[in-house]
């Protein structure tokens, strides 16, 4: 499979994913520079799976980019203003800690079992359990308050 | 009341905060995150980046051409002038901005007109790094300093014949 090819079957992903990390504005640029950083290296049709590493990549660019940010996302750039319902329980999610976001948004939204999500993010499953039940916790306050 | 919320609903409240996140994804119309695909996505694996010392000729950008435009997607542009590139370990190149004028992230323009001549450095208003760079081509990625509000705008280029080629790349955005 040619790279352009590579990218376009993983591109719509990649910034669903690239975008509950850094938020939707920037997601884009996320990708593109992972993309344009892997390329300037190697081609993707040299990666014996592309996907996980795409993957591990859009998420170390997007925890390097916010490390430089003063503030994580902000509901605000979500477009969501605060008499709506939904404002605290985004506000709560978009505080959690990157690697939080990214395994719940991988097993809660993708639907992947915890094994695949602990591929996608070069970690162990244990661990992604552990963010997972962090993660809940962290929200279960928010709801509780609602 | 409240009540204490079973894992269902939090299960569910993630996929809520979610969709309404990936909702508000702009539609992109870069298909293609990079450059017209002359040469790049043909390269032969042995074209890899090395370091090597790039000198190449950017046109000045005049900012009456970009002022109150939306970079992204528009027709190419051409520029030259000085860019003298670090090599790959170093890929930082050396910038001065003339002065015209900044990124303005609420217009969308890039307003800013980059001049290039090596030994003259001022890094903290402009930068282009270099993503990758052969015997006749370098890509880069050119980012001026905005406003308080957006500390770097820019743009991805390749220079070609000694010449600063946008062609549609994506506008970075906003970054710290």
């Amino acid at each position: 499979m040619r790279d352009e090819e590579i990218y376009r079957k993983h591109r719509e992903d990649l910034v669903r994913y690239a975008a509950v990390l850094v938020g939707p504005a920037d997601a884009d640029d996320v990708v593109s520079a992972v993309v344009l950083r892997t390329l300037a290296r190697r081609r993707l049709s040299d990666l014996d799976d592309a996907r996980p590493y795409l993957f591990r990549a859009v998420l170390n660019e997007a925890r390097s980019r916010l490390s430089r940010r003063r503030d994580p996302p902000h509901v605000a750039e979500i477009g969501v203003i605060d008499s709506d319902p939904r404002f605290e329980v985004l506000d709560a999610v978009l505080e959690l800690p990157t690697q939080q976001r990214a395994a719940t948004y991988l097993v809660y939204w993708a639907d992947l079992s915890i094994s695949e999500a602990a591929m996608l993010m070069g970690i162990r499953p244990g661990t992604v359990k552990r963010y997972l039940f962090l993660a809940r916790r962290s929200l279960k306050g928010a709801l509780h308050e609602r | 009341m409240s009540v204490d919320p079973g894992n269902d609903e939090v299960r569910d409240a993630f996929r809520q905060a979610y969709q309404i996140v990936t909702d508000q994804i702009p539609a992109s119309t870069v298909e293609w995150p990079l450059l017209p695909t002359v040469g790049l996505f043909d390269r032969p694996p042995e074209h890899r980046r090395r370091g090597v010392t790039v000198a190449v000729s950017l046109l000045l950008l005049g900012a009456a051409f970009f002022g109150g435009r939306y970079f992204a997607g528009e027709s190419e542009v051409a520029a030259t002038g000085l860019l003298a590139a670090q090599d790959e370990e170093s890929a930082e190149a050396r910038a001065v901005q003339d002065g015209i004028g900044y990124p303005s992230p609420s217009e969308g323009a890039i307003a800013a007109a980059l001049a290039f001549e090596p030994g003259l450095v001022d890094p903290s208003v402009a930068r282009a790094v270099v993503i990758f760079a052969d015997e006749t081509t370098v890509d880069l990625r050119v980012e001026v300093r905005a406003d308080e509000f957006c500390h770097w705008f820019g743009v991805v280029g390749r220079v070609e014949a000694g010449v600063l080629v946008w062609r549609g790349g994506p506008v970075l955005g906003c970054a710290g």
